[in-house]
């Protein structure tokens, strides 16, 4: 998996747009409702086998820290 | 105190005719058909399905990206309601209108829940064997999903719920909605109904039941073979006389009456005389004479048992007057959208009777013995007093409403 790969998936299953989704953002400032993440962690796990647990991810997570979480960081 | 008068001042539809008002009336006036080979070899047969939507912005005009992002996924069903129901809002002029908030309520009837969804769902359960299926399965595919995200969307607070008869949901949607008003419960009902039902299962079943035409659609005709399926929704926008007048709203037409029936006899077999006490209902409610012209638009399927049926209902019931009526059957045109075919069917008929223009019936290769009607064959004239449009549904529930000019 690409970093853009997970940005692609973020941004189906959340619907928000790609230039929102900035490293320092965070889940909560991003506004993503808790079923959204829940759909988005399906995804992962499902066409990357990625498993996170859904309290893994705190209000005040960033993307950033969600990209190091899943050890895919952006192709500089 | 007199129940208020219910007018339809909104209209929006998407079927396999397609998209928008305009284009449907268009299409069905001139006797051009949406039935034809489904795209996808995995379903194979006919039937009059949507061509695929254009973006967000296009299909939803005017809806906020962050505020179409709140419903989170949409079945094909919802999306179908939303596109129908938002045109119906905007041509009512109620956008941003204050009774939306709280003197409006929704109302939509379907006969399934999002199929494609629950499909998707259960081919990873049985034929892929996973364990999980994705987690908005469940909020997506509910029967409910339609009428709550409409809500959500035009901010409607007020009573919103999708009511289900088959064949007739949005037949009951319709009438139910018209007695909200009367009885002074809202002054506002967005109310129609939606289907999305041309997915894999769902049509493998409707092929079981051995009801589907191979070729087409023919209600009423020698040779007819069977339904076809169609998808889409119908909505529109019904309004207590007072409220209409007050905001100066443009008025379709009347929603007029409503007269329901249960034959409580067979899950699909047709009951005449549980069809007729329908019809007979509604003109009473509407106070409609049986003689005085009117523009019948029938359920019509092309179904061996139906189209019988329903002429052996309107031929009991009108006897001689009949023939001052003229019998017209959208479905030809636009299949059968099952909860969405009696809204589209009543604002087609209400269309019709405004302009006097009743759409032909298509497909039509001549007299059946037992289907003795005056069918409009060929796009004509005709002055009707009233529109008269049934629905017939599985189970035996029927459900018809009246159409009168403004």
């Amino acid at each position: 998996m690409t970093h853009e790969d997970l940005i692609a998936l973020i941004a189906k299953e959340t619907g928000l747009p790609v230039e929102r989704l900035l490293p320092q953002a965070t889940l909560e400032t991003l506004d993503i409702s808790s079923i959204d993440l829940v759909s988005m962690l399906f995804e992962l796990e499902d066409q990357y086998g990625i498993e996170v647990q859904p309290e893994e991810l705190t209000p005040d997570m960033t993307l950033q820290q969600l990209f190091d979480r899943i050890g895919v960081t952006p192709s500089q | 105190m007199k129940a208020p008068r219910v007018l339809v001042t909104g209209m929006g539809c998407v079927s396999g005719l397609g998209r928008g008002v305009a284009e449907n009336w268009r299409r069905a006036r001139g006797g051009d058909g949406a039935i034809r080979a489904l795209p996808s070899p995995e379903t194979p047969g006919v039937a009059a399905w949507a061509q695929d939507p254009p973006g967000d912005e296009a299909r939803f005009p005017g809806v906020d990206a962050d505020r179409l992002r709140r419903l989170g996924r949409l079945d094909p069903l919802s999306a179908f309601a939303l596109e129908a129901g938002i045109e119906a809002v905007a041509d009512a002029g109620l956008e941003g209108n204050p009774s939306l908030a709280h003197r409006t309520a929704i109302l939509l009837g379907c006969g399934s829940g999002g199929n494609a969804t629950i499909e998707t769902a259960y081919e990873r359960l049985f034929g892929q064997g996973q364990a999980k299926v994705h987690p908005q399965t469940i909020p997506s595919s509910m029967i409910a999903a339609p009428a709550a995200h409409l809500s959500m969307l035009l901010g409607v607070h007020g009573p919103a719920f999708t009511l289900s008869s088959a064949c007739a949901s949005s037949a009951h949607a319709l009438g139910e909605a018209m007695h909200m008003i009367r009885a002074g419960r809202t002054d506002v009902v967005i109310a129609g109904g939606a289907e999305a039902c041309l997915t894999l299962g769902s049509l493998t079943g409707w092929r079981s039941l051995g009801v589907l035409a191979p070729d087409t659609c023919r209600p009423f005709s020698q040779g007819r073979k069977g339904m076809v399926l169609g998808e889409g929704a119908a909505v529109l926008v019904l309004e207590s006389e007072s409220h209409a007048l007050a905001r100066g709203a443009a008025v379709y037409g009347e929603l007029a009456g409503y007269g329901l029936s249960s034959d409580a006899g067979h899950m699909t077999a047709p009951d005449a005389a549980g069809i007729a006490a329908a019809i007979g209902a509604a003109h009473e409610d509407a106070g409609l004479a049986l003689d005085a012209p009117a523009l019948y638009s029938s359920h019509g399927t092309g179904t061996a048992l139906n189209d019988p049926a329903e002429t052996a209902a309107l031929q009991r019931l009108y006897g001689g007057s009949l023939a001052r009526h003229r019998v017209i059957a959208t479905k030809s045109a636009h299949g059968h959208m099952i909860g969405a075919t009696a809204a589209m069917e009543f604002l087609l008929g209400l269309l019709a009777l405004r302009e006097g223009t009743p759409p032909p019936v298509l497909n039509h290769l001549g007299p059946a013995p037992d289907c003795d009607l005056p069918l409009v064959l060929q796009p004509q004239a005709f002055e009707a007093e009233a529109l008269v449009s049934a629905s017939i549904a599985f189970g035996g529930l029927n459900a018809v409403l009246i159409g009168r000019r403004a």
